[in-house]
């Protein structure tokens, strides 16, 4: 078995895929958080989380009286970094685009 | 980022997706959004470009930070005024491989969505419905970041 195997068993199943990416665009969530934002139980979500986290795809931090998760850096750096460089070009780009109109615009 | 299949193999690819909601009608939000002059002054450079589809562009970033203080480099796939779309493919002149953007604009009653869709190269081969490459021996996830 090769050392990669937990993490394709891992990314086989489309729920988890959906978690992974969902922690990877709107950053670190509780299950309870996750939970609510997808059609998912909250069980099936701990489940979910737990099977990723085997698999060392996420690892979970205790905040307070939740256990929020992260997605981890390793093997999904590239990926995640290239969201997240992507996203905030275009977050800063379409602020701009944005202030042209507030510009010339009174509220 | 979604994930998609290879064959029988799963890979990660990814796109990512913003909007922003304009306080006015869809006509001037497109004007925004495809005039050289009104789109460089909101991506943050000079855009070189022919509103026609197919044509290349360039962009030069006036950008302070390091990566952006480059140009890009691309085609027009699309540009569809009466469904006020645009598609394009770019990328860094030293880039091998483009990325896809799509811009859409969305009537909603206060005013106008401007949404934009930046797709990796592997995600818009299989969006185009282009076969991905087989994975090698390094398995499909090697194979994702070889991409990413």
């Amino acid at each position: 078995m090769s050392p990669d195997e937990p993490v394709f068993a891992a990314l086989s199943d489309a729920t988890r895929r959906r978690l992974l990416t969902r922690l990877a665009d709107g950053g670190p969530a509780s299950a309870t958080q996750l939970a609510a934002e997808l059609p998912i139980s909250r069980q099936a979500v701990v489940k979910h989380l737990d099977a990723l986290r085997e698999a060392r795809l996420v690892t979970s931090e205790r905040s307070g009286r939740e256990v929020r998760y992260t997605v981890t850096p390793e093997p999904l750096a590239d990926a995640v970094g290239w969201i997240a460089d992507v996203g905030a070009q275009w977050d800063s780009r379409l602020a701009a685009l944005q202030a042209q109109f507030s510009r010339s615009q009174t509220k | 980022m979604e994930l998609g299949k290879a064959g029988t193999e799963t890979v990660v690819i990814h796109s990512v997706e913003r909007d922003v909601a304009l306080p006015v009608e869809p006509e001037e939000a497109w004007e925004a959004v495809t005039d050289p002059e009104r789109l460089g002054d909101w991506l943050g450079g000079d855009v070189e470009m022919d509103p026609v589809p197919g044509s290349e562009f360039r962009i030069r970033f006036d950008g302070e930070d390091g990566d952006e203080a480059r140009e890009r480099v691309g085609f027009l796939e699309e540009l569809d005024h009466e469904e006020r779309r645009l598609s394009f493919w770019w990328r860094r002149p030293d880039d091998e491989l483009a990325t896809r953007v799509q811009i859409e604009l969305e009537e909603t009653g206060e005013g106008t969505v401007v949404r934009v869709i930046e797709t990796s190269p592997l995600a818009t081969l299989d969006l185009i419905g282009i076969p991905l490459p087989a994975p090698r021996s390094h398995g499909p996830l090697a194979l994702a970041l070889a991409y990413a």
